[in-house]
């Protein structure tokens, strides 16, 4: 393929560039590549960080926006991470959780974490899920109006709670 | 043990299974310490905390039935580094590095936990032939154990936070290696490596690009890491591998019916070459050992000493100028390494 700037010479970079929040492909040849000042590229698009930053790209703030926010742990922009295609700490995941979840529907087809809880740190979060199971077992057993089998969740509800000092119920 | 024994160590990976297409499984859980910046956010006496941290509860082996041995890259010089590469135990990216960084082996390569990598842990097992399961299972038991003293960033929607977005979730990354000559030479392998990508699965030739891959050595993995459970990420791996293995031995089929002559004189002329050639490049060494691999396998050749795994690796550069214990410039290594072969596969 012919370098679609020059025309002349043989193409052998590939790049990703974002303009307006629309991103197409290039491909120049070395001498053109490297003179290539005016837009933001992205080298080796099959390289995962790199090839992000194209991802990133698409949720930018532009340069009409007031002064951008940034982590309060590790001092990184939302600007910063799209240029370097990775976060500062795991603070920003917090921190920029609305700009990150488009990024994260792309990459991951949208839903949240099924995965493994820490056996340590996620005693808490398994007490609140297992709680959570448990009340929506007993909603379900009321509606098929199967009082008895619900009256034992119930206790099971009840009991958890004292022993884990988890959520109260309502029930 | 001492790193030149340690380093030269037959990886378990390496070893010969009875999967003829499955050459080995991987699996990578990736984890950061919540107190830190990530790694390239880290400045050297950040990177060093780190590292030290991380290090002294890997290596501590009291109760465990896991010894791991932490090697400090910077210890390592060039050759050593491009080891420990060819062997799958640490990433090009964190042998090219600087700053404090290392990884915890086990004797025999079956953990490989890389430090300061793109996050600052990386744990890998890495076992032969088709054992994601096991692999999963034994990344696991080592997480849990490292959890129990460090504080692991995570959150309730995210999983595991890591550095970069393609990893938060799960922080796995399951692959398979596997060799498909069948599939290269019917001309088959990139309609059912496309295949495979279109159903999430990332795939790269192991060495060299795309369908050029040396040694038609492929590697398969899961890319989407988050909103999916640990389960269901190898279980659809696992069926996808299955899937291309049964397309490999069909592959394998037609050619032994029809064309086994030629099929024949393939592996034979494979096996000829590597017991007499005087020069061999690297990727020649690859070529014809995946030729003489698939003889093997179909019992068309008799098996040779050492199997196909460490034959590929132990003739890469680095391997083979740290078994020989001296440097060679290219030239010498195409002699050293056809040397090498002509001993391994009499």
């Amino acid at each position: 393929m012919l370098c679609q700037h020059c025309k002349q010479k043989e193409a052998i970079m590939q790049f990703f560039i974002t303009e307006n929040g629309k991103t197409r492909e290039v491909h120049l040849c070395e001498a053109c590549a490297k003179n290539t000042q005016e837009v933001s590229f992205v080298f080796h698009p099959a390289i995962v960080p790199e090839f992000l930053q194209a991802l990133f790209g698409f949720n930018a703030p532009t340069k009409d926006q007031p002064a951008e926010m940034t982590c309060p742990k590790c001092g990184i922009s939302f600007s910063q991470i799209t240029q370097i295609g990775k976060l500062g700490c795991s603070t920003c995941y917090e921190t920029f959780e609305k700009q990150l979840e488009p990024l994260l529907r792309r990459v991951h087809g949208g839903g949240q974490n099924v995965g493994k809880i820490p056996a340590r740190r996620g005693v808490d979060l398994r007490n609140r899920l297992e709680q959570r199971k448990l009340k929506e077992k007993l909603q379900a057993l009321i509606q098929q109006e199967a009082f008895e089998e619900a009256a034992v969740v119930r206790d099971q509800i009840r009991e958890f709670e004292q022993s884990k000092g988890g959520e109260k119920s309502d029930s | 043990m001492i790193r030149k024994e340690l380093l030269l160590q037959h990886s378990a990976w390496m070893s010969e299974t009875d999967s003829p297409v499955v050459i080995s499984s991987r699996v990578r859980l990736a984890r950061n310490l919540d107190d830190f910046p990530f790694p390239h956010g880290l400045n050297s006496e950040g990177a060093a905390q780190v590292e030290k941290t991380v290090a002294q509860v890997l290596t501590d082996n009291e109760g465990n039935n896991v010894d791991l041995i932490y090697i400090p890259l910077t210890e390592l010089n060039t050759i050593e580094q491009q080891v420990l590469i060819e062997k799958h135990l640490i990433s090009p990216s964190l042998g090219g590095a600087t700053g404090a960084r290392g990884v915890a082996l086990a004797p025999d390569h079956r953990y490989a936990v890389m430090v300061n990598e793109e996050d600052h842990l990386r744990i890998q097992v890495l076992l032969p032939g088709n054992q994601l399961l096991e692999s999963h299972r034994l990344a696991t038991a080592l997480d849990d154990r490292l959890e129990a003293k460090l504080d692991f960033a995570y959150r309730e929607s995210q999983g595991y936070l890591t550095s970069c977005p393609t990893n938060v979730g799960t922080g796995l990354r399951a692959s398979v290696m596997v060799h498909l000559p069948g599939l290269v030479i019917t001309k088959q392998v990139q309609q059912v490596l496309g295949a495979v990508t279109r159903l999430g699965l990332a795939v790269r030739g192991l060495y060299g690009e795309g369908s050029q891959a040396f040694g038609h050595i492929y590697q398969i993995s899961n890319q989407i890491t988050l909103g999916k459970s640990e389960e269901d990420i190898l279980s659809h791996l696992d069926a996808v591998t299955g899937q291309i293995v049964e397309h490999e031995l069909q592959a394998r089929d037609l050619l032994r019916q029809q064309t086994p002559m030629l099929l024949e004189d393939k592996v034979w002329r494979a096996r000829g070459t590597l017991q007499n050639a005087r020069l061999l490049s690297s990727e020649d060494a690859m070529h014809l050992l995946s030729h003489d691999r698939l003889g093997t396998d179909m019992g068309l050749l008799p098996k040779t000493k050492d199997c196909f795994a460490t034959l590929i690796v132990d003739t890469r550069p680095g391997c083979l100028q740290y078994i020989l214990d001296r440097e060679l410039d290219p030239g010498l290594r195409d002699q050293e390494r056809a040397r090498l072969v002509r001993e391994r596969i009499a």
